[in-house]
């Protein structure tokens, strides 16, 4: 009799609770700044010296020259292990690790990202993947700067309430 | 008298979680024979690792396994360090440290799961993944990564823990022992647990021994050897904690072993916390590793976990060997389900916690002879840990007859 009273208290606390699980598409946590998502580019901090090239571990980076001075980087993120060696690497600070983590794609020739294209504000068009429609485009954008301001406020640890 | 049959468990099977074959010879219902078969998870990473520099080795050690890729990383590193001489700061031990115990909690609670569910408790496996989400939380935050930390460089660790982070880490470890507490309550009282795992699996000391059981396997059957007390890598010199040991020596056992190890983890984190000091997180690491080899050996959360590094003088290594925990314990299996039932073969399987892609590796046996005897190996580690740790194991009992 003692185990079925447990066993109903647990059931009865159950239903007063919120989910733990989030419903992802929809609603999204705030990752930390800290994450070792896909990596950015400042084309006018590369000297070209492919120190990244050279290290990582993956042989998922490519500098090329495209111009006198000017460097481009490419990513190869099929390959990437999201090590950030690259970042560590760089003599001169132009890579940086970024929160995004939403890369997976149905068409692989999106995998291959040139990274000096992306200006801040373009990179939301990377994240959708082919055959959604503008609408939801649209919504996770949205939803990104919804995002940013969660993360701006501290990039809590979210712990699952009991 | 019913006919002997053979049941082949696995390579792919619902119950095994990654590629592992298993034939149980069965009498009616009792198991008289188990088979393991590995080697459907080769994928040559130490052969790999010969062809590639230390830098780029390191990140492919730490994809060995997905749970314990830190233990991993941290054992190999330990031996290419012990090799180039590099004198480690004391921040960077206690940082590899910390990284390391936060990935037993993750490993132990993740088992803790698996266990309930191969049992179909499933409740329990709900409640555990749940709050291993903070612990994986937690590590996305201190190293940019839930599971592949890529925290260590060599020559010491690349992330610094901030003042702010120490509060988020020790809030998490508050809610994360209240939560445990809950646990070791529900697999002591819950009747249910109590009875499915208890004489499930038995593995007495001496078999333990014999079949070389390490980590909560061994220490479940009264083998109370921890690497993290015996040779104090990293920071566990600093610490105080108890080895949790446990005298039933079946399934029952090693889930309280791991409850408790919960529990110890909790409070390691807490001291290294409170103790970490303000050193420099690296020292400078040459590229080109000078001749020599070295042993390396880690508490990893299934067990002691074995890394062999040779270096010739070049940014690569000669040679790279690794000894997983499963493979240690992934023989003792038979000796659990001697005389078992067919229906307990997944749980003593999953309380081995396997990890079957760290343990494939590929042994050519020349004239099926190896070169040094049993006697002649543990003369030459005595020796060896004489010469080199100072340390004396002349008299440890190898078995418990002797």
């Amino acid at each position: 009799m003692k185990n079925i009273g447990t066993i109903l208290f647990e059931a009865l606390k159950s239903f007063f609770k919120k989910p733990a699980t989030s419903r992802y598409p929809y609603e999204k946590r705030g990752i930390h700044k800290s994450f070792a998502g896909m990596i950015s580019f400042e084309q006018n901090k590369c000297i070209g010296c492919q120190i990244c090239v050279r290290n990582c571990p993956a042989k998922a980076i490519k500098i090329s020259k495209a111009a006198d001075k000017i460097f481009s980087c490419e990513l190869y993120l099929a390959n990437c292990i999201f090590c950030s060696q690259c970042v560590m690497s760089c003599p001169k600070k132009a890579l940086h690790t970024t929160d995004n983590f939403e890369l997976a794609q149905t068409d692989k020739s999106k995998l291959t990202v040139k990274l000096e294209e992306l200006s801040p504000e373009s990179k939301a068009d990377v994240k959708p993947e082919a055959g959604k429609t503008a609408e939801s485009v649209q919504s996770n954008q949205d939803e990104s700067a919804a995002d940013k301001e969660a993360k701006t406020s501290g990039g809590q640890l979210s712990l699952p309430n009991e | 008298m019913s006919k002997k049959l053979v049941i082949p468990i696995g390579p792919q099977h619902p119950a095994l979680k990654e590629p592992a074959s298993f034939d149980v010879t069965l009498q009616g219902e009792k198991v008289e024979n188990i088979l393991v078969k590995l080697g459907y998870n080769h994928r040559g990473i130490e052969k790999a690792c010969e062809s590639k520099p230390y830098l780029h080795d390191l990140y492919l050690i730490e994809r060995v396994c997905g749970i314990c890729s830190h233990s991993h990383a941290t054992c190999f590193l330990q031996a290419v360090e012990e090799i180039a001489g590099l004198n480690i700061p004391m921040r960077a031990k206690y940082i590899r440290s910390l990284i390391g115990e936060m990935e037993r909690i993750h490993s132990h609670l993740l088992w803790l799961g698996v266990a309930a569910h191969e049992i179909g408790f499933d409740t329990l496996l709900m409640y555990t993944w749940r709050d291993r989400e903070i612990i994986m939380d937690l590590l996305a935050l201190l190293t940019g990564n839930r599971v592949n930390y890529a925290v260590n460089v060599l020559g010491g660790v690349r992330k610094d823990i901030s003042e702010e982070e120490k509060g988020q880490i020790l809030k998490a470890m508050d809610v994360l022992e209240e939560r445990t507490k809950y646990y070791a309550h529900v697999t002591t009282e819950e009747i249910t647990i109590k009875k499915r795992l208890s004489k499930v699996g038995y593995l007495s000391p001496e078999d333990a021994v014999k079949m070389g059981a390490v980590g909560p396997t061994g220490r479940a059957s009264k083998i109370k050897r921890d690497i993290r007390a015996e040779d104090k890598y990293a920071a566990y010199g600093e610490v105080d904690f108890k080895v949790v040991s446990d005298d039933n020596c079946d399934v029952y056992g090693r889930a309280l072993v791991r409850v408790g190890e919960l529990m110890e983890a909790y409070s390691i984190i807490r001291q290294l916390i409170k103790k970490l000091p303000d050193t420099p997180l690296k020292v400078p690491a040459p590229l080109k590793i000078p001749a020599g080899e070295a042993i390396s050996r880690y508490e990893a959360p299934r067990g002691e976990d074995v890394h062999y590094v040779r270096a010739n003088g070049t940014d690569k290594p000669e040679r790279v060997k690794l000894r997983a925990p499963t493979l240690a314990n992934v023989q003792a299996v038979s000796t659990m389900l001697k005389k078992g039932y067919l229906a307990d073969v997944t749980i003593v399987i999953a309380a081995i916690d396997p990890c079957f892609s760290c343990t494939d590796r590929m042994i050519i046996a020349v004239d099926g002879k190896s070169e040094m005897t049993w006697k002649q190996l543990r003369e030459h580690s005595i020796n060896w840990y004489k010469k080199n740790r100072g340390v004396d194991f002349t008299k440890v009992k190898l078995g418990m007859k002797e």
